[in-house]
């Protein structure tokens, strides 16, 4: 620099102007490389999501496996690369909506196996919202409603196969996701479907307190107006009494469906209590109408009282997807608002930054085709429940989560604003030109930084945003079951011929996932 | 020299990533007696029962028993018959398996104290199977009577796990109670009862 002194004015601009255009060329290119190669997971599985919202899921499922570099949705990957685990458990979703039910429940065991849960019991450093926020580098992490509908989706699979056994081991472990819910999140809503199907899994394998813990499981969520008879069916074997299930019992004992033969103590339990005034606390009670009431000019399906030579069919429709993560750009200010006490560092360094904004990952919705579900067996109009509302479930974990990662998102802005300052700093301290050198330099790091920063868009997105269930007790022998769903994209009917044996079950899944 | 010693950093920067970030990658390991993590199984994950909580409910149970009048005059006798009668889950918990391995661990206890013989449960299961029974949770003292003359016990040990289940501002707390009782099938006496408590909960 001592030597430089000497040398012409002109000439010093020159080299200093060159010096700056390479620097500004090799920054715009690593910007431009850094933004393409950094494209989100919502951006990398749109073209999926684009098939499912045409009704073509396999074509969707087609888009996945070219996302997993496979031929087809029989294979798996090679090797596990980044996000693979997440793309396995978007296609056991289409699996199911195709009616693949096999490859469906194998991919949803890897995906079960493979991913890892977002632990919302251990955030005492914000660890969750710096996850959430913009560790995209890491592995995918679920959200528990996410990792306990995995089970209650394959469960789904199990059951239209016929296959007890295997459902048990997914209501098992939906149990532990569930009961996890209960410990750390009490507040919310947590997937009813779940513990219906559980409970319509133990009914059948003959536990009936098991299946009358989780029907009430289901009730603390929501009424269900399709438990009644199996209630008091189950009551009559068991001897499992919560407040729900008394309130879904008769106020005079019925004569039990089955009865040991040699059953002369009394039994045990307190007899049910009446069900109190309609003015009284706010109770759940059995409905006995149906989300959309029964379908117009078709009769109700009878109730069979010949158990015996009776089978049951179980009807499940899912409409809709859950939201995804798109990145979203709020003001700074209304950022640090929404944080609170989550944001960590000097929030007055924002104020040199170059960026007013703040980039978070915020859900939003999927333009809805179907949203409602009706079914009728043989002709005859069912009650079709909303079991779970997934959307609503998934958006209040989010909230609930989303200070944090607003504050995780300014955190890593002040580390940023920090950064440049120090580059200005160091800039400045050139000769002649030292000013703008530093303006450049902050601008530079300040903007290649942001331009890495991508929100983690990572989502469940084929997770289906509504459930709803219907069940009846139908003569053993061939039914055809009719489920059509509705919503603002127009309506959709879909016909199943099922087999029902004597003492058996049926399950009928509709999957529209759009 | 500035610019050698960013260099260097930055170098150092980019070997140290990758280790900073392998170390926060989850592993399996193995716990338990003889491993290198023999207290894995001392801390609580959640409020239901446990391998470490069923254990400690057994031994005062056994304890309790064992030190009773009536384990004095099982010692003292020709080695009495007794079966187990399935304990009755009566929480809203789903703790049938851990009902279960308590079932067994009872089984296990007496097998190998040498008081008492034991009638195997799976022929238990058949007896009630061949006279169209259904056992369930609950105690029948007149099948039990039934069952107790064709297995040929002369005691039943039975046992019920009851919970009250409490919640206040997002904590929450199960305390739990495991009675165990001895009943002579021929008169239907209760010859020995006992009980032993454990609580578990989620503060913050």
């Amino acid at each position: 620099m001592t030597m430089m002194r000497g040398w012409p004015r002109s000439w010093l601009r020159g080299w200093l102007r060159g010096w700056l255009r390479g620097w500004l060329r090799l920054g715009a290119g690593c910007l431009v490389a850094a933004t393409l190669a950094c494209a989100t997971y919502s951006e990398r599985t749109e073209a999926a999501r684009d098939e499912l919202q045409r009704g073509d899921p396999a074509g969707a499922a087609s888009q996945l496996n070219k996302f997993m570099k496979v031929r087809s949705s029989e294979q798996l990957p090679n090797k596990w690369k980044k996000d693979f685990e997440l793309v396995v458990l978007e296609r056991a979703m289409i699996l199911q909506a195709i009616g693949d039910h096999e490859t469906s429940a194998r991919d949803f065991e890897i995906a079960d196996k493979q991913l890892e849960l977002l632990d919302i019991a251990r955030d005492g450093a914000g660890k969750l919202g710096k996850y959430i926020y913009s560790d995209s580098a890491t592995k995918f992490k679920t959200s528990p409603i996410e990792k306990m509908s995995i089970n209650a989706m394959n469960l789904c699979n199990y059951l239209v196969q016929g296959d007890l056994q295997g459902a048990r081991i997914e209501a098992k472990r939906f149990t532990v996701m569930r009961n996890y819910m209960r410990d750390y999140d009490p507040e919310h809503e947590h997937n009813a479907f779940g513990s219906y199907v559980a409970g319509f899994v133990f009914e059948h394998l003959g536990q009936a307190d098991e299946a009358l813990r989780y029907y009430d499981e289901a009730l603390q969520e929501r009424e269900f107006g399709s438990l009644k008879a199996p209630i008091e069916r189950l009551a009559a074997r068991g001897s499992y009494r919560g407040e729900r299930i008394e309130d879904y019992l008769p106020s005079t004992p019925s004569a039990p469906v089955e009865k040991p033969p040699v059953e002369t103590s009394p039994p045990a339990e307190t007899p049910p209590t009446p069900m109190p005034a309609a003015e009284g606390p706010p109770v759940q009670r059995p409905s006995t109408t149906s989300e959309l009431g029964a379908l117009s000019g078709i009769p109700a399906w009878p109730i069979l009282a010949d158990a015996a030579s009776s089978g049951e069919i179980l009807v499940i429709a899912k409409t809709g997807r859950v939201p995804y993560k798109v990145p979203k750009r709020i003001p700074i200010g209304l950022a640090i608002g929404l944080a609170g006490a989550f944001v960590t560092g000097d929030t007055t360094l924002l104020e040199y930054g170059m960026f007013k904004v703040v980039t978070y990952p915020e859900l939003v919705a999927h333009d809805t085709v179907f949203d409602q579900a009706e079914a009728s067996i043989g002709g005859h109009a069912l009650d079709m429940e909303l079991a779970t509302d997934v959307t609503g479930e998934i958006v209040a974990e989010y909230e609930d989560m989303k200070p944090k990662i607003i504050g995780a998102a300014l955190t890593r802005m002040i580390a940023r604003a920090a950064a440049a300052e120090a580059g200005r700093a160091a800039g400045n301290q050139a000769e002649g030109a030292g000013g703008l050198i530093g303006f450049l330099a902050a601008a530079a790091i300040e903007g290649t930084m942001v331009a890495l920063d991508k929100p983690d868009t990572r989502s469940w997105t084929t997770l289906p945003a509504r459930i709803h269930v219907a069940r009846a007790m139908v003569p053993a022998g061939t039914h055809e079951v009719t489920v059509t769903v509705r919503g603002p994209g127009g309506m959709e009917t879909r016909r199943t011929r099922v087999k029902v044996a004597a003492g058996g079950f049926a399950v009928v899944d509709v999957t529209t996932l759009r | 020299m500035r610019r050698t010693s960013l260099v260097r950093s930055l170098i150092v920067l980019s070997l140290a990533a990758p280790v900073m970030l392998g170390g926060c990658k989850p592993k399996a390991i193995r716990g338990g007696e003889g491993t290198e993590n023999p207290d894995l199984d001392e801390g609580a994950m959640g409020t239901g029962l446990d391998r470490k909580d069923l254990d400690d409910l057994m031994k005062t149970n056994m304890t309790a028993l064992m030190a009773s009048p009536l384990w004095a005059t099982w010692r003292s006798s020709k080695q009495p018959v007794i079966a187990i009668w399935p304990i009755k889950n009566d929480t809203s918990e789903h703790l049938d398996d851990q009902m279960l391995t308590l079932l067994s661990d009872m089984e296990t206890e007496f097998i190998n104290g040498g008081v008492v013989s034991v009638v195997s449960r799976e022929r238990q299961a058949e007896m009630i199977a061949e006279a169209n029974l259904q056992q369930t949770g609950d105690f029948n003292p007149a099948m039990a009577a039934q069952i107790g003359r064709q297995i040929g016990a002369q005691y039943f040990v039975t046992g019920k796990l009851q919970a009250v289940d409490e919640r206040f501002d997002k904590e929450r707390r199960v305390q739990y109670t495991l009675f165990l009782q001895v009943v002579e099938v021929e008169s239907s006496i209760v010859k020995f009862q006992t009980k032993s408590e454990r609580s578990k909960a989620i503060v913050r």
